[in-house]
């Protein structure tokens, strides 16, 4: 009896976690829709969107993400109830490509910080907020046609 | 939303991943994967893969763990430039490389 509880409980946990990709998918599908990017940088949005929401399958019970358009910024918020990244773990968990608390590959962060502009966490015995930022203007199709150049002198400001 | 077709050709298995491989496709992968035995090569057939994220490179690196223990080789086909490119910075390629040329 005690087995088959364990069992429909990771049945339900599967499903759970299925339901939530589900529905990460489409969410951050649906924004990125809304632009039209090149698909290196969609992937690359999906891959750190991924990574942080992992982070809190793994490490914690609840969580949810939230997606924002600001002007050319997109900004990513995820967060969970889980017990936090301990202080002496940070720079370890964070900077050190490789290293994992958990049974995992411990690339997480890395990739977050390869593929994002900005990164903000804020971490805590009550929980750990993540978000991702990334500036949808700075992208490679627009370096290469050259509209970066013009927008980048737009956003300067003398004063 | 994975789909693993497996095929036998002599002593090499052929695994063809169709669709996204992360943290809630893992085990469907892995319960490809942990079958295998008695085979002196994995091709894994990235072509029809559309993601992969660290969960799913881990999957791929317990496979390469278990190609040791078990003697056979592993290869990676197919893959995407996104996928290449995110192989590559993790340096799977070059690990899968660097045991092919210890093994040879």
């Amino acid at each position: 009896m005690h087995k088959l509880y364990h069992k429909f409980r990771g049945y339900c946990y599967f499903i759970l976690h299925f339901l939530f990709f589900i529905i990460l998918f489409s969410g951050v599908s649906e924004v990125l829709e809304s632009r039209p990017l090149p698909p290196k940088v969609r992937f690359n949005i999906l891959l750190a969107t991924s990574e942080a929401v992992t982070n809190v399958l793994k490490h914690a019970t609840e969580g949810q993400m939230s997606l924002y358009m600001d002007g050319d910024f997109l900004r990513i918020f995820v967060s969970d109830n889980g017990s936090g990244i301990d202080l002496s773990e940070l720079p370890r968990t964070t900077l050190m490509a490789g290293y994992s608390t958990k049974h995992s590959a411990g690339w997480g962060f890395t990739l977050l910080l390869k593929t994002m502009d900005r990164i903000f966490l804020s971490t805590g015995p009550r929980g750990t907020t993540i978000v991702l930022e990334i500036n949808l203007v700075d992208t490679h199709e627009k370096v290469a046609t050259n509209n970066i150049t013009a927008l980048k002198e737009e956003r300067v400001h003398y004063a | 939303m994975l789909n693993v077709k497996s095929r036998l050709e002599g002593k090499t298995v052929r695994l063809s991943l169709e669709g996204v491989l992360d943290i809630s496709t893992v085990d469907t992968f892995n319960s490809q994967t942990e079958k295998l035995s008695g085979i002196s090569e994995l091709v894994l057939d990235m072509a029809g893969l559309e993601f992969i994220d660290s969960s799913g490179i881990g999957a791929i690196l317990q496979i390469v763990r278990l190609s040791q223990e078990k003697g056979f080789t592993v290869s990676l086909e197919n893959a995407n430039e996104n996928i290449s490119e995110l192989l590559n910075t993790v340096g799977l390629f070059q690990i899968i490389e660097t045991l092919r040329k210890g093994a040879n």
